[in-house]
């Protein structure tokens, strides 16, 4: 029982702890549209795209989860705005943005010598360092992504699933799009603090993978990916605190794992012979 | 616009690009009337479709509709693995009338329950999409098609990967149409089935080259004109020269 409680003495901890629940919430909800839309490329894009604003951000002494948020957005909407012309590819533009932002985060880290060991800090996460006011605007991230996909879960399934038929309905497409980018951009930035900038993309895309592997409903993945996030990103924190290793790290391998075991399971499941009766739908393809 | 009318289009030209793929197209579809929209790939057909439905700008022209329009797209294979069951893609149809920030109510979703009673699907309404057959597939989109509840059905091509039965349930369901004074244009590579089953044909190559009842429209001239050499004339029967894919 102490290997689960004598972690907790630790302020940073429990300040950790808060913030690992909240990155795996809000990344597993949101993941689920960036499985099933293909976003994960824009969302690896996204997750660089935003590392100039954290420099800048660092450099000027402001709020750096809000650098990465400005950039981050305004990268989004570059992107929408890029490939709506049809001489260049989404990804293409996408391409060309998530370099050019990161090259610009390289080039203004390089110039500013001394900090250096900080920022890397935020390439790959530190979890000692997450703040009472890096929680709190996680936490207010983490309400807004939650509560506009609950709200819009019909838009932005619609959308998902046949994006013929919502422009034929007549709905406001191309923003219903910034909208999602800019939440994924929000998911990002709360799990800058926990897991680092390189490995936020594996919260968006591991837990709603493993989500997708055991249920045929949207809501259920949703709710699923949102689920296993938070859990395994408990888990991995305790292994990194114990083994004294990267916590975005930790995390990351965790859900990782999780990942394969449910494959893994899943296929066995599939390729067992016929003659044994499979239990209702759920794993069914 | 005339009150008989259901759609009116008028000298309608439609731009892809810097291409013009719609050439002055003038059409008058009445009320109860089904009409077949049909012409060899890139003949416009889809792109006619969009425009209707208010899709693609017009870049001259107009559009009128009698009332609204609703419609049924070619749904690329990779959608089909999307975790949605039948029920919850026909409810989609009713997505504008809950309006924002608001779930299908309960009336609703008895609805898309009846709207796939209508193509045979309620069996398997609460069935993964991804495990329906083609035709079944094409079924589920009628259904979501009809609960939008318009004066007017576009469907796009609803025969592709039908089988007999599939394709013996659409002809009822525009039957049924018809008997509630509901119109609809069906774009199909199929002449016989439209020649049997449509009021009126419209024959489409970037221009309309002939509009009107099946046996006025089906004579060799006209197909020539639409489909150049690919119509072939085998012992008074024409059929179509094979053709390699589904335009998009």
């Amino acid at each position: 029982m102490h290997y689960l409680t004598d972690p907790l003495q630790f302020e940073f901890m429990q300040r950790a702890l808060v913030a690992v629940l909240l990155t795996g919430v809000a990344s597993g909800v949101l993941g689920s549209y960036v499985v099933l839309r293909g976003l994960a490329f824009i969302g690896d894009a996204l997750t660089h795209a935003v590392f100039p604003g954290i420099v800048i951000a660092f450099a000027a002494g402001r709020s750096i989860l809000l650098g990465a948020l400005i950039v981050g957005l305004i990268t989004a909407l570059g992107i929408a705005v890029i490939s709506r012309g049809r001489r260049v590819s989404e990804d293409t533009a996408i391409g060309i943005l998530f370099a050019g932002m990161f090259a610009l985060g390289v080039v203004l880290v390089s110039s500013l010598a001394t900090y250096q060991k900080d920022v890397a800090e935020l390439l790959f996460g530190n979890i000692l360092g997450v703040s009472a006011s890096d929680l709190a605007m996680a936490g207010a991230a983490t309400l807004v992504v939650v509560g506009a996909v609950f709200l819009f879960n019909k838009e932005f399934s619609l959308i998902a699933f046949d994006r013929e038929m919502a422009q034929a309905m007549r709905y406001p497409v191309f923003v219903l799009d910034l909208v999602l980018l800019a939440l994924i951009t929000l998911a990002i930035v709360v799990s800058l603090r926990a897991i680092g900038n390189i490995l936020v993309l594996a919260m968006l895309v591991t837990p709603a993978a493993t989500a997708r592997l055991v249920t045929n409903r949207l809501v259920v993945m949703q709710v699923t990916a949102a689920a296993l996030g938070a859990i395994e990103g408990v888990v991995g924190l305790y292994i990194s605190f114990w083994w004294a290793v990267a916590s975005g790290g930790a995390i990351v391998l965790t859900s990782t794992a999780v990942f394969f075991a449910v494959f893994i399971a899943v296929e066995a499941r599939r390729l067992r012979p016929a003659g044994r009766a499979r239990p209702s739908g759920m794993m069914a393809r | 616009m005339d009150a008989e009318l259901a759609l009116r289009t008028c000298g309608l030209s439609v731009d892809l690009g810097e291409r013009r793929v719609l050439d002055d197209v003038t059409l008058d579809v009445p009320r109860g009337a089904v009409v077949g929209l049909v012409g060899p790939n890139g003949a416009g057909k889809t792109t006619l479709l969009r425009a209707i439905v208010g899709m693609l700008p017009a870049a001259s022209g107009t559009i009128e509709l009698g009332g609204t329009a609703s419609y049924m797209p070619q749904l690329g294979p990779g959608a089909w693995d999307f975790p949605l069951d039948a029920l919850e893609v026909a409810l989609q149809g009713s997505y504008r009338r809950a309006g924002w920030l608001r779930r299908p109510s309960r009336t609703e979703r008895g609805r898309a329950m009846d709207a796939l009673a209508g193509v045979g699907m309620d069996g398997l309404a609460r069935r993964q999409v991804g495990e329906l057959s083609g035709g079944q597939r094409q079924r589920v989109l009628l259904a979501r098609a009809l609960m939008q509840d318009s004066s007017l059905v576009l469907l796009d091509e609803p025969l592709s990967g039908a089988d007999a039965a599939t394709e013996a349930l659409f002809t009822e369901t525009l039957d049924r149409l018809r008997e509630q004074g509901r119109s609809a244009v069906i774009s199909t590579h199929d002449l016989s089935w439209t020649a049997e089953r449509c009021d009126l044909l419209c024959l489409l190559a970037g221009r309309v080259c002939a509009f009107g009842p099946p046996r006025e429209t089906l004579n060799p001239e006209c197909l020539a004109a639409a489909y150049g050499a690919s119509v072939l004339d085998v012992g008074g029967v024409r059929i179509l020269a094979p053709e390699g894919h589904h335009e998009h």
